[in-house]
């Protein structure tokens, strides 16, 4: 028994079930963010693990497009998280309640 | 067929992947609890550097040094310069967390995706084995990203730009009235 | 290259360039929004026109498949795909986007020097929202709808002093992040279950499908669903809603309207093309889980519209319903084209247009419109008032509107092929029969909308005059809906042709 491509997808599957966790569970909005970045870079191991079992290349190429998708949302989700908290003390998501309904 | 372990780990393989995922998958998981974010944000690295590791082991050298240069070189950064100047909390904070009620909902829903994903990829994939090591040409991506993936080239292009206005738009200073 | 090869990507081409020169003008002429306005108008209407285009080529030599290796013939391994769907699509969001950049004209003036920003970002997510409908790789449909999504998250938070909008663009932002992640995720899965990013061509899902017969159907059906979360997720279905009303409510009201609208356009079209064309063998396995999400969708939407005081979080709530009435529409597989394509091009004007009064009423920058902002609204202001109202019997599904005919012909399609699970001939009839439970509960909040414009106002103080733009696009928001109420049957023809191929 050697390894397989099964163990690098279940590994994606396993960071992936993290991140999401993540996300769901903490609320500062850094660590969500983080939580976001690893769930991205799981689907990339998984792209790249299938790419390697079929022999295409295509996944490779799928997995730098996500890369620079990757790199566009931090930069607008930190855009974003600067214009918001700078003037609060904490990054704290249970401090945005000027929305209810 | 029994396989012991001495044979197990003749493989380079084998042990290379254990190696590689054991701090991918504690970093992830520090990434994910841990209570101080400045470490959230050096355990993510360790996480990082362990996937870029793999994707050398599958033979995708050149998507394994962009994430290392993508990801651990220019995102890490930005991530600490979110952390300074939100001015987050960088000591111990049990507050960085929902309450246990969230938690425990949220920690089986996750869980329970893990379990079925896994289930259907070792139900679809087991014992199909992979050849590591070798190297994808790094001409044969570029041939392909500017033969038949130039569309989604252009197309991330645009993201770009995208993004460029919208970091500018909401960070520039507003001198001329407005909101 | 041939002049024919540009058309397919000349949609995308014609608002990238309007975005360029948007800012480009503003930096050379000056920031004054009635130099680069026009550009950007322009730029709109040229889009919809290139969609014009496109469906004459496609009625007259047939849709077609293009941009690949040189060398290497379009059937084989395609990036762009023009047929129907994507032309159809490509007019509606033309039209859309340009009522809609008219209904944001005085919020731009609102935002001072940052209006060219705001603007060109419109246009390069209106550019995105249609590369996710006119391609066949699973890996641009998700580029496109980063594209869009990046720029939405920035509109939603652009007034960043306000406390409502910059929060309103972090929820966005965070639970739209997720839901790519897992739309991506599908995608992956997918690429490992049937070996193929792309839908159609050499080596795509479709020739998977039939020449394999799927024995572990695990990781295919885990691919399947998490797309769907995703795509859920943007069109705002319910369970997977509970951002919509934050973010409409918080974001500028101006720019609400094109936001809410456009995305709901591309998401359905991409439902369409992903499950309707690419999924097609898999029919049986995935409209079950549409009519679930539907009939929540439903529930869930008009139950929640019932207790809010907020009037732009109803209209979320609404639009949460709404997206179940076009889900009723898909469970016909690919036959409910057609009739997803009469709803939410209608219901896309209707939401411009809501949205454009909605702004004139509390200004186009606020962030909250309580449900008293429109007391006496006909007497205060009888033009807005009145549009105002056939807008609302629109969305309410009224006879004589064009949202009856569309609730109606979705409600059709979806009892006209059989339905797998639970297996009868008379489709999801079930799902019927809630739709329609639904739609009259639902008068009731788009009663308490009208009854409280035609109240007597507090104070006779005359409402500010909206600028001609805004009014405009009130106004051809509301023919629309009437219309296509009284005389549906063009459209009902257009769409018969809008399948993808």
């Amino acid at each position: 028994m050697t390894v397989t491509v099964t163990w690098y997808l279940v590994l994606a599957a396993a960071l992936f079930s993290m991140g999401a966790a993540g996300v769901l569970i903490r609320r500062n909005a850094l660590i969500m963010f983080m939580s976001i970045e690893l769930m991205l870079n799981s689907v990339n191991l998984t792209f790249v693990a299938v790419s390697k079992h079929l022999g295409l290349i295509e996944g490779q190429v799928a997995a730098l497009f996500v890369m620079v998708i990757a790199a566009a949302e931090v930069t607008v989700g930190l855009a974003i998280i600067v214009a918001i908290f700078r003037f609060r003390s904490s990054a704290n998501v249970d401090e945005l309640s000027e929305l209810r309904g | 067929m029994t396989v012991s372990i001495a044979d197990w780990f003749k493989e380079t393989a084998n042990w290379v992947f254990i190696l590689l995922a054991i701090p991918t998958l504690l970093g992830a998981w520090r990434t994910v609890t841990s209570n101080n974010i400045v470490r959230s944000v050096l355990y993510l690295v360790v996480s990082l550097g362990g996937a870029a590791a793999m994707f050398l082991s599958l033979g995708a050298a050149f998507v394994g040094w962009t994430v290392v240069l993508v990801y651990i070189g220019a995102v890490i950064i930005l991530f600490l310069i979110g952390i300074m100047i939100t001015r987050a909390p960088l000591g111990m904070k049990a507050e960085l967390s929902h309450a246990s009620n969230v938690r425990m909902p949220a920690a089986l829903l996750s869980l329970s995706m893990f379990v079925l994903v896994a289930w259907g990829l070792i139900d679809a994939f087991s014992n199909t084995a992979i050849e590591p090591f070798e190297p994808t040409p790094t001409s044969d991506i570029a041939n392909l990203i500017f033969s038949r993936f130039v569309v989604p080239f252009e197309v991330v292009s645009i993201v770009l730009l995208a993004a460029l206005i919208g970091g500018i738009a909401l960070a520039r200073r507003d001198d001329g009235g407005g909101a | 290259m041939q002049g024919g090869a540009w058309l397919p990507i000349a949609f995308e081409v014609v608002l990238l360039v309007g975005a360029l020169a948007v800012l480009l003008v503003a930096v050379v002429a000056g920031r004054d929004r009635r130099f680069w306005g026009p550009a950007a108008g322009l730029a709109f209407a040229g889009a919809a026109l290139a969609g014009v285009l496109q469906w004459r080529e496609v009625s007259t030599s047939g849709a077609g498949l293009f941009f690949t290796a040189q060398g290497v013939s379009f059937a084989k391994s395609p990036m762009v795909v023009m047929d129907g769907l994507s032309a159809f699509g490509a007019i509606v969001l033309g039209l859309v986007g340009f009522v809609g950049f008219l209904a944001a004209w005085d919020l731009v003036a609102k935002v001072g020097r940052r209006g060219p920003e705001l603007v060109s970002l419109l246009l390069l997510s209106l550019a995105g929202l249609h590369m996710m409908m006119a391609t066949p790789n699973l890996v641009v449909i998700f580029l496109g709808l980063e594209t869009a999504s990046i720029s939405f998250y920035v509109v939603a938070g652009f007034l960043r002093r306000q406390k409502g909008s910059a929060e309103s663009s972090f929820k966005y932002f965070l639970l739209g992040s997720l839901a790519s992640a897992l739309f991506l995720y599908g995608v992956a899965l997918t690429f490992a279950a049937t070996g193929s990013l792309t839908l159609y061509g050499g080596n795509s899902i479709r020739d998977f499908f039939s020449s394999t017969i799927v024995t572990q159907p695990g990781i295919l059906l885990a691919g399947m669903a998490l797309m769907l979360v995703g795509i859920a997720f943007k069109v705002s279905a319910a369970p997977f809603h509970q951002w919509a009303p934050d973010v409409y409510q918080g974001a500028p009201t101006g720019a609400v309207g094109f936001m809410a609208a456009t995305v709901k356009i591309a998401g359905f079209a991409a439902l369409a093309r992903i499950f309707g064309a690419g999924l097609v063998s898999q029919v049986d396995t995935w409209t079950p889980i549409v009519a679930v999400l539907a009939a929540v969708s439903m529930v869930v939407g008009t139950v929640l519209a019932l207790v809010q005081s907020d009037v732009k979080r109803m209209l979320a709530y609404s639009g949460v319903a709404h997206a179940g009435y076009i889900l009723t529409a898909m469970t016909a597989g690919v036959a409910g084209v057609p009739a997803m394509w009469f709803y939410v091009s209608t219901y896309a004007f209707m939401v411009v247009g809501g949205f454009a009064v909605l702004s004139t009423v509390s200004g186009s920058d606020s962030s909250k419109v309580p449900l008293d902002d429109l007391k006496g609204l006909v007497k205060r202001s009888p033009e807005m008032g009145w549009l105002m109202t056939f807008v609302v019997l629109g969305m309410s599904g009224m006879p004589f509107f064009a949202g009856f005919v569309a609730k109606v012909f979705s409600f059709v399609t979806a009892t006209a092929v059989p339905a797998p699970w639970p297996a009868n001939d008379h489709g999801y009839l079930w799902l019927v029969v809630l739709g329609v439970v639904m739609s009259v509960v639902g008068l009731a909040f788009y009663f308490r909308i009208i009854g409280t414009m035609f109240s007597t106002p507090d104070d006779q103080a005359e409402l500010q005059e909206a600028g001609l733009p805004v009014r405009f696009a009130v106004i051809v928001s509301a023919v629309i809906t009437v219309a296509f109420g009284i005389v549906p049957w063009p459209l009902i023809e257009a769409v018969r042709d809008a399948f993808p191929i």
